[in-house]
């Protein structure tokens, strides 16, 4: 019998759903038993994928379960009830109908001018005033999912049931969207579950946190949040159930696993320590979020960061599609790229390279992005908060720590306000510090490239003619007289054009010219591009960056691993810059997950990691070394369909986990042939280095 | 592009065809080809006889009716079959044996069943145009947003309410889309059928233009008609696109 200020009471409930063929039922929930009390506001967060929004299906009817009860208000729950509403993640606000009437959906029954009453009020209370006849379509994500709220609660239910509503939505927005949430519940004393896997969007809200393990998940603890509200995010109480609810979260992985190997008596602030918040970093800790591992990012924080690398390439979309990034990439509006063009001073043909689909990666669309860095990077971290990730903000790393068996055990770090020095440690720690090569510089690992000692000056430019309309979204690369310099043209916006010259270093430092003098005799090398620059005017300041591409000695070791930047850094002519960071993020989210299971973070744990992304980079920079000693054949192969087929396996980042690029060997045998033979038709066109 | 490169371009490019096809004529020296002028003439002369309204109107009269009777019975067709599972699993593998059956390997059925007058063309554009607004009905009620429909159910709408506030409006882009596609075959269809099963259209004009006196001139006056009334009833159902009830179907 239930206890009369019950609102839902969900007890010992089971759920699992049939295997595929033979295969043994898979097990979901496990004897999961919550109360919510009336008017009562209950965040369950867990894992990804740990049934926490089959759960919340359940109680609202669209699941059957296999076992136990599930009770709103006494009574067995056997369906959809319009007192109870469900706002999803997705947003399901209706793209055929206004703000207006999709705020008064539910409300068909009543007469019209109480409806006009109860939906203005509405949209009054949610924000949206002046917005009451615009289409879906039109609205931001943000304000989409501020109308499914709207008309959840215009339909006055006594419950709302809430699926990570907030999910695909960007950092700032979601912490609004959390604001305002708080306020109308505290206005309409609604009974709220509400779904996610943000710790701290959990415990901003919650009255009760309710903290689910992995699958099949049970209730591992319920956390009281009794502070008042509005929440004081540094309050000792804050922090100190948000710190509870993550260590509750970071055991849980070691349900049932091997013991952890090594453990300081005080415990470790999280399982990984990630060095940096730039791309590698950010990635690898929504991977981690999403695999359920505690881990947190220490970052410098410094904006807008030094931004060279603003093209992406079409492997990295996998990744993105991984960690659900790729919605936040398409709804900023981020310029698409849709392939790239090559051109060559003196030379009127141009060479265009149209990307493709690759399906066998789960990659269907066919363009991938350009991006503003600055804005890139920051949307970037703030999803892997979506994911889980704690991040601290403005701690400088000042190197890492080893225990007494030579395993790496924390990050030493600084507060930037000048707060005493800190120490977080962790059984794994990662460099993601990009071009800071913060553990690499302690370890002396670093190794210049001396093949690609080169130098970048670039700007960001406004009238750009950007050459035909078909190709004037694709990025451009046009080379120059001088060997082994080009220039890039990168769409940032409708009218913003990135442009950068990349040089040897010494063409620079011989020169003696100011940046900007040297950027325009560049371009002046290069006819057809100069008319395309005629009205063009810089916006910034000139960026000057040198001393380009190094590699390390070793990219992992006794629990540490290096990824991104912070391992190895090329020219970055075939924009592989994010990709280098995306792939060997996945691939040591992949490493450090399987060493976490297996209780082992010795480096033989990570041996497969840095064998698979070396040889994945050096493929690379081979490509590219042969690509400047021979820019000609390279021109001549683009323009055939075969030549474009197997250009296009490298030029779409296809080189990690491949046995080999037909493209390479066979510029490698052109340009052995062109070595041999003084006479060759290509031997003026070959480039030593 | 401007608008006015949009517009100048393609007329530029019909100029210079014409252009050409007159010099390729003239140089020729063929007594029996058109040239655009003699093709001009054409469509006067049959303005000035009458038969130019009467045809386009004898055609435009087939197509809507037997279009017409595709529409009314293939949406609804549509939208019942992707709803149900089990009228979908008995009536999917007939639709797929006689879709892929070319409307006009019907024509001789067609002639045999209605003999030669209007209820033959009728039938052939029926059948030419149901198929594929049947099966773009069934294959937007099978993707809708599941989420449409649970949180439609979650506001406690019944089975007649859930088909009119959202099954219809979520699925209407993809129908229109089928719709689109299906008129352009009847328009097709109608040619053909009216080359062979009546003497009235503009079918009928270009083979009997042929076959009464080598008039290539109306031949080809045929079909540039053909050509511009497609593309006038083309423009037209792309204009229901940007109605806003289904815009949002629509990649911009």
């Amino acid at each position: 019998m239930s206890q009369p200020d019950v609102a839902v009471r969900i007890a010992n409930l089971s759920m699992s759903f049939p295997g595929k063929g033979t295969d043994e039922p898979i097990a979901v929930l496990s004897d999961v038993s919550i109360d919510v009390r009336r008017g009562e506001f209950v965040c369950i967060v867990g894992p990804s994928g740990c049934g926490k929004s089959t759960l919340l299906n359940i109680v609202a009817g669209f699941l059957p379960h296999t076992q136990g009860d599930v009770l709103v208000e006494g009574r067995p729950v056997r369906g959809p009830d319009p007192r109870r509403i469900f706002v999803f993640q997705e947003s399901a606000v209706f793209p055929w109908l206004t703000v207006r009437e999709n705020i008064g959906f539910g409300l068909s029954g009543r007469v019209r001018a109480e409806r006009e009453k109860i939906v203005a009020h509405y949209v009054e209370m949610v924000g949206l005033k002046g917005f009451e006849a615009a289409y879906p379509r039109e609205l931001s994500g943000g304000m989409r999912q501020r109308v499914e709220l709207a008309r959840a609660l215009a339909s006055n239910p006594d419950i709302i049931y809430m699926d990570e509503p907030f999910g695909a939505l960007d950092f700032l927005t979601r912490l609004k969207m959390r604001a305002d949430l708080i306020r109308i519940w505290q206005e309409e004393r609604k009974t709220i579950l509400f779904v996610t896997h943000d710790i701290e969007e959990a415990v901003q809200q919650a009255d009760r946190v309710v903290v689910m393990s992995r699958r099949p998940a049970i209730v591992q603890e319920v956390v009281p949040i009794t502070l008042a509200r509005p929440r004081d995010l540094d309050a000792p109480g804050y922090l100190a159930a948000r710190d509870r609810i993550f260590a509750a979260m970071g055991m849980s992985h070691t349900v049932g696993d091997a013991p952890p190997a090594s453990r300081s008596a005080a415990g470790p602030d999280a399982d990984v320590v990630i060095i940096g918040g730039g791309p590698a970093g950010a990635i690898l800790g929504a991977y981690l979020g999403q695999a359920g591992v505690s881990h947190l990012i220490v970052d410098k924080a410094v904006h807008p960061r030094p931004h060279v690398g603003e093209s992406l390439i079409c492997s990295t979309t996998r990744v993105f599609q991984d960690i659900g990034f790729l919605p936040v990439l398409e709804r900023e509006g981020f310029v698409r790229k849709y392939g790239a063009v090559w051109t060559r001073a003196g030379d009127p043909s141009t060479r265009t390279l149209r990307f493709r689909p690759m399906p066998h990666l789960g990659v269907l669309q066919e363009h991938t992005y350009h991006v503003d860095r600055a804005r890139f990077d920051d949307l970037l971290l703030g999803h892997a908060r979506v994911r889980g990730s704690r991040v601290l903000e403005g701690m400088t790393a000042l190197g890492v720590d080893f225990d007494a068996r030579g395993f790496a055990s924390g990050v030493r770090a600084r507060p930037d306000d000048g707060g005493p020095e800190r120490v977080f440690r962790g059984r794994i720690v990662v460099d993601a510090s990009g071009r800071g090569t913060v553990l690499g510089t302690q370890l002396k690992l670093k190794r210049n490239d001396p093949l690609f000692d080169q130098f970048a000056v670039h700007n960001w430019f406004e009238g750009v003619d950007r050459g035909p309309a078909g190709t004037a979204d694709f990025i451009h690369v046009h080379l120059l007289p001088t060997p082994r310099a080009w220039l890039w043209q990168i769409p940032i916006s409708a009218t913003v054009t990135s442009v950068g010259i990349v040089t040897r270093r010494d063409d620079f430092v011989q020169g003696g010219e100011s940046p900007e003098a040297f950027f325009r005799r560049h371009v002046a090398s290069h006819p057809e591009f100069a008319r395309r620059m005629a009205g063009a005017h810089a916006l910034h300041d000139w960026t000057r960056e040198g001393n380009y591409s190094y590699v390390m000695d070793r990219f992992a070791g006794d629990g540490w691993l290096l990824v991104g930047d912070a391992a190895r850094f090329i020219d970055p002519i075939f924009s592989s810059g994010v990709s280098v960071a995306a792939e060997s993020a996945q691939r040591a989210a992949d490493a450090i997950v399987a060493a976490l299971k297996a209780g082992r973070v010795d480096e033989t744990a990570f041996a497969r990691y840095e064998t698979t992304v070396r040889a994945g980079v050096e493929l690379w920079r081979e490509f590219i070394l042969l690509y400047y000693q021979l820019p000609g054949i390279f021109l001549d192969l683009m323009a055939t369909d075969e030549g474009q087929a197997e250009l296009r396996q490298i030029l779409q980042g296809q080189v990690y986990d491949v046995p080999s690029a037909p493209v390479v060997d066979r510029l490698r045998r052109q340009l052995d042939a062109v070595k041999a033979d003084p006479e060759h038709p290509l031997r003026r066109e070959w480039v030593p280095l | 592009m401007t608008a006015r490169w949009k517009t100048g371009l393609p007329l530029a490019l019909a100029v210079a065809l014409l252009a050409a096809w007159d010099a390729a004529v003239r140089l020729s020296g063929s007594d029996l080809f058109p040239k655009p002028l003699d093709v001009a003439a054409g469509i006067v002369e049959l303005g000035r006889k009458g038969l130019l309204h009467k045809y386009i109107v004898a055609s435009l009269f087939r197509v809507t009716i037997g279009f017409g009777l595709a529409v009314v019975i293939g949406v609804p067709a549509g939208l019942l079959l992707g709803w149900s599972t089990r009228l979908f699993y008995a009536f999917n593998p007939l639709i797929q044996v006689f879709r892929p059956i070319s409307p006009i390997a019907w024509i001789p059925v067609a002639i045999l069943w209605f003999g030669v007058d209007d209820r033959a063309p009728i039938f052939l554009i029926f059948l030419a145009s149901v198929f594929p607004i049947t099966v773009s009905a069934i294959a937007a009620v099978q993707n809708i947003q599941q989420n449409y429909i649970r949180a439609a159910r979650n506001f406690g709408l019944g089975r007649l309410e859930l088909f009119r506030r959202v099954i219809f409006p979520a699925t209407l882009p993809q129908v229109l889309t089928g719709i689109r596609i299906a008129l352009g075959v009847a328009w097709l269809v109608v040619v053909a059928a009216e080359m062979i099963a009546v003497n009235s259209g503009l079918g009928y004009l270009i083979i009997d233009a042929r076959n009464a006196g080598k008039r290539y001139d109306l031949v080809v006056a045929g079909m540039v008609m053909i050509g511009l009334i497609g593309l006038g009833l083309d423009l037209v159902v792309r204009r229901l696109e940007r109605f806003d009830e289904v815009r949002w179907g629509y990649a911009r």
